[in-house]
Formats: structure tokens, C-alpha cells, sequence
């Protein structure tokens, strides 16, 4: 196990390397003058401008250095400023990144708790008619567009109950309540194409233990199919729910970053598109490495409880 | 041949049936539509604005006047230009970068797999973005940045059964009958992975339309006054209690497209994987 968890480990140290030489090119690769581009975005060209804002990035030096400065900086929390207010990138991304994170957090979590019932409900149900709607509706959640369902949401609410809050946002320690209630539709949009693809998962996965061996011989010496479902079959069953969490998250985050934006929710989405429309550079590049950071890590955590969850996976 | 052989068991399966017709119309509609549409989609009159449904404009309004129907028409078109254009871009570069890895083995083999899992490693349409904002947002940067994004999928969706007919009997005797490895890899590596490219085309343009349209819809898209639906949505969200037939029509539209590839795929993947039939 100790074995494993240092291999995986390493993958993850390596991917992370990759993924922090990505984003650092990032901005160097920007066809054209990528100073030029950020100044004429904001204010007028001059050559003193230039030169300042060139220096204030550390564009002026080799390019190897600059990846060493960057990294290290990086590492110690240091990702730059942002170019216009001159706010420390990490001091704004951890301002916005707890509302994504309590957005990604909650619809899976509610996701998944949903998508047990429902997988076990549409596994007992099976004959050809029923297939059919249970496909046609797990598909047709799993291409829903997000940004469509939230807005329908919105006109949904605003027909039917009107002085509820649909848009804004509100801190928790303000008020809990109005914190809640706000992030009701939010996370219901970003749910139900994950309870889609979820329980399909489950549903077959379900099926295809419950025609295994051993479930015949459980029940054959008499067990209660009670104990035959949540014992010998879900346990199993549940399994491949786990790897595709990592995977989810990324998905959901990705939703995150739209659905804020059709409500109005001040978290990573409106900071990265806002940052790209000021051309704001190094706040774009440390987000970007910041959330894949968190996801890097997710998925790693994943693949570690996973291990400890079905014996099978190998250690070595 | 893999067409004929695909084709029968869609046409017997209720939703096979139904994802092929709604594929069908939307590529037919970003076809045909453009030169069949009823009105101009730029063209404005300020006077039937935010209209519903009606006899002269089928789908209703927008906030200029514009014909909706028309509007969705040309919607289609550049919809699926981006999501024919950036699967194709990473099939073309991601499956023989996936047979190459399987065929040659080691060092060519551990790099590529490791640039794809940096790739992976970010989240979809973080990575999209990333890329749009640094080439600028427009139409053919999403289709760009869709198409890179997509390219590991079929790194790994080639890599794994090639890496198994490489060592199959008759690839040896194809070698040791001298052919070269241009010849193994197009003519009898590829021919047997076309079913598993099938499947994973087709549901990875039912993914890239609804990539395609959240980039249109945060304004990192199609840029105005190009009709695109996910713009579309995005626009008309300003008029939703005044009239939400804008967003509600390119919604569906989107879903729409991106249902009938995803059914189509995923009847397809039953047929020609009788494994997984029925799940």
C-alpha cells in the first residue's frame, strides 16, 4: 500500500510539473506581443508603459529563469500580480474559489446520494418499454446544457414564485438562510446531468453483479433480497461509482465555472472569464493552475481511496 | 462496410432511430438552412421585437427584431462547423499519435502518454478557455482549443486495442510477409479500430456542441453579429420576463443537437460492442 501511494504520488508530482510548464507558456505563446496586447486592452501604448509592464512580469529574462522564478514564486504562494489593481492573483482567487468549491462540493455530494436510490429503483425495473424511457431520460440529462437548464430555472422561479431570491449572491456569515435558498437552483442545475450519468452508471454496474455467481448463491442458500441487494450486490456495485468521482469533479467545476455565471455568482467562472476580458494575464494563469492543482489532488485522493476500497487494485 | 454493418441494428432500435432522425435534421437544417431560411439572420425590425411564435416568424423574435427560426438555422450551422471541425482536428491528430505509441513501445510511447495525462489533468472546459484567451475568442480559436482539448480521448481510445492487435497473429504474419509499418498501421491496424473510432466520434461531437455553446455562451465564441446558439441563450437571458422565447428556443436547439449525436453513439456502441448491449 506504502508502495502504491508513493508511486501515484510521483504520477501526480510529474502530471503537476507538466501542467505548471502549460500554463506557464501560457502567456509566452500569446500570438503577438502579449504586453502589448494586455496595455492596449486598458490604456494607451507608450514605450515606457511597455517596457514597465514587461519588466513587472519578468519577460525580459531567458526563458528558463523566468520558469524558475515563476515555479518557486509559485510554490510559496506567490503567483503574481494582478496587472490593473496590482491585488496580489492568489489573494483574489482565494476570495472567489470557496463559492466553486462549495458549488462542485455540494452537487456532488447531493449527486451521489441521489443516484443511489434512483440506480437501485431503475435496476428492479427492467422490461423493454421501461429501458427505453430509462435510457432516453438518462441521456437526455447527461446533454442537457447547463447554462440552459439554470435559466429555466430562473423563469421557472421568477413565473411561480416570484419574491424568491434567484440571483446574487450572499456570504453565509451574513445571512445563512439567504445564503442557502440562493444556492438552491445553482446546484440543482449543476445536479441533475451529474444524477443522470450517475445512476446509469450504477444501474448497470447493478446488473451486471446481479447476474453474477455469487448473488445466485446467496440466494439459493436463502438469504433475504434485502440482503442480497444492499450487501452482496450495491457494495460491489458501488465501486466504479468511485472512480468516476475524480472525473466528475472536473466536469462539475467545469459547469461551476458556466452556472456562476448564469447566476450572477461571484466565484472562479466570473473572476476567469472577467480576467480574460481585461486580458488580466497572470490572474488567467494562476487560476487555471490553481483549480487544476485542486483537481490534480482530487483525483489523487480518489485513486488512493479506491485502492483501500477494492483489494484488487494492485499495490505495485 | 462498417456502415452497413452499423446501420441495420439503428434503424430496428426505437432510440437508435430517433438519435439518427435528429442528427439527420440538424445537420440537414446546418446544411440547407442557411439558403432555405426565411429571413436574413442580421436582418432587424425593430417593430416585431421580443414576438412569440406566429404565423410570419415560427420560432418568434428577438430583442432586434431578428427572425428566431432563421437565427437558429445559421446557429446550427456554426455549431456544428466548430464541433465537426475540432472532433475531426483531434481525431486526425490523436489516433495515429495513439497507434504510434502502441506500435513503437517505449520512450515514444511513455512521452506521449505523459503529455496526454498533462492534458488531461486539466478540466475540460478550463482548458478551452485557457486556450481561447490566449488566441483571442472567435469562432475557429473555440473550435482550435475544442479540438486540442479533445486529442487525449483518442490518444487513449486507439492506444489500448492497437497496443493488442500489434502482438496478434496476423499482424506478425503481415510483418514477417514484409510489410512495413505504414502498411500494418493503415491497412490493418486502423480498418479494425474504425468501430471504436465510430463510436467515440460520434459521441465527442454530442459533447463538443454543448463545449462549443458554454464558450458562445460566456462570450469566448462565435462573436456577434455571427448567430451562434449558445451566444443566442446568453442574450436573450436579458429579456427572459419580457419574453423568454429567445433562450428558451436556442436551449433547445442546443440540447437538441447534442442529444441525437449522443443517442446515435451510444446505440452505436451497443451494436458494435455486443458486450454492452442493452446498458
Amino acid at each position: 500500500m506504502l508502495a502504491y501511494f508513493l508511486k501515484r504520488s510521483l504520477d501526480a508530482l510529474l502530471v503537476m510539473f507538466g501542467v505548471s510548464i502549460v500554463v506557464f507558456l501560457m502567456i509566452r505563446l500569446i500570438p503577438g506581443d502579449a504586453v502589448e496586447i494586455m496595455l492596449g486592452a486598458n490604456t494607451e501604448i507608450t514605450p515606457e508603459r511597455l517596457e514597465a509592464l514587461r519588466s513587472k512580469l519578468g519577460l525580459n529574462e531567458p526563458l528558463p529563469v523566468q520558469y524558475w522564478h515563476w515555479l518557486t514564486g509559485a510554490l510559496r504562494g506567490n503567483l503574481g500580480q494582478s496587472v490593473w489593481t496590482g491585488t496580489p492573483v492568489t489573494q483574489e482567487i482565494l476570495q472567489r474559489l470557496p463559492l466553486t468549491l462549495e458549488l462542485t462540493l455540494l452537487s456532488l455530494l447531493i449527486g451521489l446520494v441521489l443516484a443511489i436510490p434512483v440506480g437501485i429503483l431503475t435496476a428492479y425495473w427492467r422490461n423493454s418499454g421501461a429501458e427505453y424511457l430509462i435510457r432516453i431520460l438518462s441521456i437526455t440529462g447527461v446533454t442537457l446544457p447547463s447554462f440552459w437548464l439554470g435559466t429555466l430555472f430562473i423563469f421557472l422561479a421568477f413565473k411561480l414564485a416570484p419574491t424568491w431570491p434567484t440571483l446574487g449572491y450572499v456570504p453565509f456569515g451574513e445571512n445563512p438562510g439567504g445564503h442557502l435558498l440562493r444556492m438552491i437552483l445553482p446546484v440543482l442545475t449543476l445536479t441533475l446531468p451529474l444524477l443522470a450519468g450517475l445512476s446509469r452508471l450504477l444501474r448497470s454496474s447493478l446488473l451486471d453483479i446481479l447476474n453474477q455467481d455469487f448473488i445466485r448463491t446467496a440466494r439459493a442458500k436463502g438469504l433475504s433480497e434485502r440482503i442480497v441487494i444492499y450487501k452482496h450486490t450495491l457494495r460491489n456495485a458501488l465501486i466504479p461509482l468511485v472512480t468516476v468521482v475524480g472525473i466528475q469533479v472536473g466536469y462539475l467545476f467545469g459547469g461551476a465555472i458556466v452556472v456562476e455565471q448564469v447566476f450572477a455568482l461571484p466565484g472562479m467562472g466570473r473572476l476567469i472569464v472577467g480576467a480574460i476580458n481585461e486580458r488580466n494575464y497572470p490572474l488567467v494563469q494562476g487560476s487555471i493552475l490553481l483549480v487544476t492543482t485542486v483537481f490534480v489532488l482530487i483525483n489523487l485522493l480518489v485513486d488512493l481511496i479506491y485502492a483501500r476500497l477494492d483489494p484488487r487494485v494492485e499495490y505495485a | 462496410m462498417i456502415l452497413r454493418r452499423s446501420l441495420k441494428p439503428i434503424l430496428y432500435n426505437p432510440l437508435g432511430l430517433l438519435g439518427l432522425i435528429l442528427s439527420l435534421l440538424v445537420v440537414g437544417a446546418a446544411l440547407f438552412g442557411p439558403p432555405l431560411s426565411p429571413f436574413e439572420p442580421a436582418k432587424q425590425d425593430i417593430l416585431t421585437r421580443l414576438s412569440g411564435p406566429s404565423p410570419s416568424h415560427w420560432l418568434g423574435t428577438d430583442q432586434f427584431g431578428r427572425d428566431l427560426f432563421s437565427r437558429i438555422l445559421y446557429g446550427f450551422c456554426s455549431s456544428l462547423e466548430v464541433a465537426f471541425v475540432s472532433v475531426g482536428l483531434a481525431l486526425v491528430i490523436g489516433a495515429p499519435l495513439g497507434i504510434l505509441a502502441a506500435y513503437s513501445g517505449g520512450w515514444p510511447d511513455r512521452i506521449i502518454l505523459r503529455v496526454m495525462d498533462v492534458l488531461l489533468a486539466f478540466p475540460i472546459i478550463l482548458l478551452a478557455i485557457g486556450i481561447v484567451a490566449l488566441l483571442g475568442p472567435s469562432q475557429w480559436n473555440a473550435a482550435l482549443a475544442i479540438g486540442i482539448v479533445y486529442v487525449p480521448i483518442f490518444v487513449r481510445l486507439t492506444r489500448g486495442p492497437a497496443l493488442v492487435l500489434r502482438t496478434s497473429d496476423y499482424i506478425q504474419a503481415a510483418q514477417a510477409l514484409g510489410a512495413g509499418a505504414g502498411r500494418v498501421v493503415f491497412r490493418h491496424i486502423l480498418p479494425n479500430l474504425a468501430s471504436v473510432i465510430l463510436v467515440q466520434t460520434t459521441l465527442a461531437l454530442s459533447t463538443a456542441i454543448l463545449v462549443e455553446s458554454s464558450l458562445a455562451f460566456l462570450g469566448l465564441g462565435t462573436q456577434p453579429p455571427n448567430p451562434s446558439l449558445g451566444q443566442m441563450l446568453a442574450e436573450g437571458r436579458s429579456y427572459l420576463t419580457l419574453s423568454p422565447w429567445t433562450s428558451l428556443f436556442a436551449g433547445l436547439a442546443i440540447l437538441v443537437a447534442s442529444l441525437g449525436f449522443n443517442l446515435l453513439g451510444d446505440v452505436l456502441r451497443d451494436t458494435l460492442d455486443p458486450r454492452l448491449q442493452g446498458r
